[in-house]
């Protein structure tokens, strides 16, 4: 049996975007919407103040690209919860199921389509809120103060590497990928959430997270107290540790990394695992 | 082949619907799947598809494992579940896109069994009703060519003509090679199309022969409730 095959995998694609369509379009709707939001709020900002004060008064552009960051870095995560939206119900877990691909190619599709896709529809989205601002300034203000998130974000890169490589911060750029290693995880915890439950499965996997987040805080706090000591002892003798100075110290960031890493395995391997194991009876695979 | 070998399956730990249940289907012919309620019909077509995971035995298509869902052995199976929802698109679209799964898929046969429907290939799902609806995926069921067809109560919801349409189907798509499992409870809607009846309860085979008997063919009713009444 070959458990991949590229051929094949094209074909799930094709099959799902095509089946699936009012799904997909809903969804690119939802996320355009979601990305849009700021700007929506900016122009009624803008209309307000000019109504009760006579001055035009536009949103500056880094506000709604930071509010579109916010909402993008946790809608992805949410998204998360609908990779599996073909077991929803007992139909269409049939079409799912029977569908003569092996289990690898429908769950790598499913997955890069929340991980990627998703991505590639939020910068898209992103781009069209964009021109729209652009003009919706540009057109009050005069296009001499307007500006473009998109043609910012590209002319700010040399920048951006350049202070991700400052000494002033050192490691910072290890700091971001374990980040960036951290919040794909988190996104395969709501990918797992949905391999496991079909139903109510963003909101179960949001309650999940927080009862553990509040375990894990518990048992931090009593390992603080437990060294108290000899931390306060580390904080005279080096001084107090800000973000920077503590976080990249390179027992951290390794101890970061491999974490990060190990726990990414587990959460997709489980994730694929629960998939596999998808039977049509329930919406529920535990 | 279709090989179920001491099959055990339950929706609880309390009950099983079937237990240590052995059954064979060879290859070639239309079988009727006969049961009183309950008695796992439609679990058994799910378990042969790989839809349901035993909690012991296991079926064999050709001596593979169903559970796993090989690609091939999918490819080469079909089932038409007593429920299902079309996606609301066009029905040739449809098509395009599930064709490349089934090797032997054929558009000729898709527009014979329309045709017996008196329906149209240009046809959008979304717009069909329950009826007609179950009447495109039996012909895009029989179109995929697939050696293995299990049909769980095909001719419910159809009306009497459509029920002979359905039978007229089923015909024009049938081979030699192909294996047709029909689960149903009508059984006079299915009586003139079926080569083998087999009667199933929990943990055994009650039934399991061809319908005609010495060249005459055998009332179904009567051999059910027989079978059923002699237990």
């Amino acid at each position: 049996m070959t458990s991949f095959d590229i051929k094949r995998f094209r074909n799930v694609a094709r099959w799902d975007l095509t089946v699936n369509r009012s799904f997909y379009i809903k969804a690119v709707s939802s996320i355009f919407f979601l990305m849009a939001l700021p700007f929506v709020f900016s122009v009624l900002y803008t209309f307000a103040v000019w109504i009760f004060t006579d001055q035009v008064n536009v949103c500056r552009h880094e506000i709604l690209f930071m509010a579109m960051l916010y909402i993008f870095i946790y809608a992805w995560m949410l998204i998360g919860g609908y990779t599996f939206h073909n077991l929803l119900t007992r139909q269409s877990r049939i079409a799912e199921l029977t569908l003569p691909a092996s289990n690898l190619e429908k769950y790598l599709w499913h997955t890069l389509l929340t991980v990627i896709g998703t991505f590639i529809v939020a910068f898209l989205s992103m781009t069209v809120v964009d021109v729209a601002q652009y003009l919706f300034a540009g057109v009050l203000k005069g296009f001499g103060n307007s500006h473009s998130i998109v043609v910012g974000i590209f002319s700010d890169f040399p920048e951006l590497w350049e202070f991700i490589g400052s000494s002033k911060f050192p490691n910072m750029g290890h700091l971001i990928a374990v980040w960036l290693i951290w919040y794909i995880a988190d996104i395969g915890i709501y990918v797992l959430g949905n391999a496991i439950k079909y139903k109510y499965n963003v909101i179960l996997t949001i309650l999940f997270k927080w009862v553990l987040s509040m375990a894990a805080s518990v048992v931090c706090i009593v390992v603080i107290a437990f060294f108290a000591d000899s931390i306060a002892e580390a904080f005279k003798t080096r001084g107090t540790p800000t973000i920077f100075n503590f976080l990249s110290s390179f027992p951290w960031i390794f101890t970061g990394y491999a974490l990060g890493i190990a726990f990414n395995i587990l959460i997709w391997w489980a994730a694929y695992r629960f998939y596999t194991r998808a039977q049509i009876t329930s919406n529920r695979n535990i | 082949m279709i090989a179920i070998k001491n099959l055990t399956f339950g929706y609880n730990k309390r009950s099983n619907v079937l237990d240590d249940f052995s059954l064979e289907f060879k290859a070639g012919g239309i079988y009727g799947l006969l049961g009183k309620n309950g008695t796992g019909k439609s679990t058994l077509l799910y378990l042969m598809m790989g839809l349901l995971r035993p909690q012991q035995g296991r079926v064999e298509v050709d001596g593979i494992d169903t559970a796993k869902r090989d690609p091939l052995t999918l490819s080469d199976m079909f089932i038409v579940p007593e429920e299902y929802d079309l996606p609301v698109i066009p029905l040739m679209d449809y098509v395009k896109v599930i064709r490349p799964f089934y090797p032997r898929f054929s558009e000729d046969l898709l527009e014979r069994c329309l045709a017996n429907f008196d329906m149209d290939k240009h046809v959008n799902l979304g717009s069909l009703s329950m009826g007609q609806k179950k009447k495109v995926y039996m012909c895009v069921a029989l179109a995929t060519n697939t050696r293995f067809l299990l049909m769980d109560e095909p001719t419910n919801g159809l009306d009497i003509l459509s029920k002979s349409q359905f039978r007229k189907a089923v015909i024009t798509g049938m081979t030699d090679d192909k294996t047709i499992i029909v689960s149903t409870h009508q059984v006079h809607d299915v009586e003139k199309l079926l080569d083998h009846v087999v009667i199933i309860e929990t943990n055994k085979v009650l039934h399991n022969a061809p319908l005609v008997e010495d060249d005459e063919p055998i009332d179904l009713e009567k051999l059910f409730i027989k079978v059923v009444d002699n237990q």
